[in-house]
């Protein structure tokens, strides 16, 4: 009697532990999930999004509309506060079109296209597994869709970069946050409707010129290595001597600017893009924008602003202007320029 | 008004170039004042038969010398003043602070590089990176774009 009652006690106390067992979902590896998240959505889909841009406590709002099918068609309208489309980003997979309506302006080129790039995908996502850290876990659905939460944190610091949630079905990002150094949110985008067909019409991946647009070109753009800068620009490059720990050269570009040419340095951590922008002597940057100021960056006078992609820094040296752009804190930013020569 | 002061404005108004307002003192001011009313008939009647009489026609031999005198005064005028070192120096520095100032114009608008411009070739090199939030970069692209261009792309 007395060994039953010892075998039902034990029973009873095992049995929420077997419970829970049965009840915690088996999560994936965290790296598969986000390297099904780079494959191709092997449907159509159609859905509203909202992006949010934050400056310190304050956000800006835009609401898009977002269809994409397969073959790198796309169809992305920006949506004025009257809810009709105030920008257009169509793609029919070979050729891009942004459309400005107020300005009635339209711009065409190539779609961006990472497989031409010197670091391929896959030198990428191995870039992306040496400095940063994934952890999975599992969310509540998103616009609908069931959804894992992948946590980006970067191996040195442990600092959050990147939080995705990733539709579990399909591999779609659903909504992603991206953080600043100094850990405040800096852009948000989240899925509020979503749905996935089979196919979709190929009419709203046609772009067609509205009456009377002025149309520009826009230079394509190039993946180079270091040594074609002074061949393709005439310009002897300049470059950083320290980066931030991670961040590798990956590609120059250059910018054709009436007749002179600025070369674009593109540095890279597999996650994050630090753009170093090289201009001609006798140039000036214009930054438009009120939020500019003039700082002393500890080398000399500089110019430093703030935008979504990151804080800008320009300054002089040697006679040419060069302007750096990325998500590094002032300091970073002003140790990355000190070391240009 | 006094009839001192309205005196000052009759002749104006005799001859018609008085303003509204003076026309309209002046007016007031007869209407009451028979002195001032005199004299404005008399002005008027002056102006009537002058202009009765007209100008006497001036004998053509005289026009004709007065035309040539003329004519002459102005060739000399002006490759005179052209030939005084002052102003040849004066329009000749006139002329290169113009062409300067066109110069440093045009060179102004050629070397402005917007930083929309520029952080529009970085948002599209960020669309090609693994997870990059494509949404909001897409939103940003269209905006740095559009606000490049605006600056002087």
């Amino acid at each position: 009697m007395a060994s039953r009652l010892l075998a039902l006690l034990l029973l009873l106390s095992c049995a929420p532990f077997a419970a829970a067992k049965r009840r915690a979902p088996k999560l994936p590896d965290a790296w598969d999930v986000l390297r099904e998240s780079l494959e191709p959505v092997d449907a159509s889909y159609q859905g509203e999004v909202l992006v949010d841009v934050y400056k310190g406590q304050l956000a800006t709002t835009r609401e898009m509309s977002v269809r994409v099918a397969d073959g790198g068609r796309y169809r992305r309208e920006i949506l004025g506060e009257d809810g009709r489309p105030s920008q257009l980003i169509v793609s029919d997979g070979k050729t891009e079109w942004i459309y400005d309506r107020a300005r009635n302006k339209v711009w065409e080129g190539e779609p961006a296209d990472p497989y031409y790039k010197r670091l391929g995908p896959d030198d990428e996502f191995d870039l992306l597994s040496e400095n940063y850290d994934a952890l999975v876990s599992s969310s509540t659905p998103v616009a609908g869709h069931a959804a894992w939460l992948v946590e980006l944190r970067s191996k040195e610091g442990g600092r959050l970069e990147r939080r995705l949630w990733i539709d579990k079905r399909k591999g779609l990002v659903l909504q992603s946050q991206m953080f600043l150094p100094d850990g405040q949110l800096a852009t948000e985008m989240k899925f509020t409707k979503l749905e996935y067909r089979k196919s979709s019409a190929k009419t709203p991946f046609m772009f067609k010129i509205p009456p009377g647009a002025k149309i520009v070109k826009r230079t394509e753009p190039d993946f180079m290595a270091l040594d074609e800068a002074k061949s393709a620009a005439g310009l002897e490059p300049k470059t950083p001597a320290w980066l931030p720990s991670g961040y590798v050269f990956e590609s120059l570009d250059v910018l054709p600017r009436g007749g002179r040419k600025i070369l674009h340095f593109r540095f890279s951590d597999g996650v994050n893009v630090l753009s170093l922008f090289q201009c001609p002597p006798h140039v000036t940057l214009d930054f438009g924008g009120e939020n500019a100021k003039q700082i002393d960056a500890g080398f000399g006078r500089a110019t430093t602003a703030w935008t979504p992609e990151g804080r800008v820094l320009g300054w002089s040296k040697a006679g040419s202007k060069f302007l750096l752009v990325g998500p590094l804190s002032p300091e970073q930013l002003a140790r990355v320029a000190e070391s240009v020569r | 008004m006094r009839c001192d002061q309205i005196e000052e404005v009759l002749s104006a108004f005799a001859d018609g170039e008085a303003s509204a307002g003076e026309r309209r003192l002046v007016a007031g001011h007869v209407a009451d004042c028979r002195e001032c009313a005199r004299k404005l008939r008399l002005m008027s009647g002056m102006k009537a038969s002058v202009k009765k009489l007209g100008v006497p026609p001036a004998p053509a031999e005289l026009k004709a010398r007065l035309r040539r005198a003329a004519a002459g005064r102005r060739k000399a005028a002006w490759p005179g003043l052209f030939t005084l070192p002052a102003v040849r120096w004066g329009l000749a520095s006139a002329f290169a602070a113009a062409s300067l100032i066109v110069i440093l114009r045009v060179r102004n608008a050629d070397d402005n590089v917007s930083v929309e411009l520029l952080l529009a070739a970085h948002t599209q090199y960020a669309l090609t990176m693994p997870l990059s939030p494509s949404e909001s970069l897409y939103a940003g692209l269209a905006e740095r774009t559009a606000e490049g261009d605006a600056h002087g792309l």
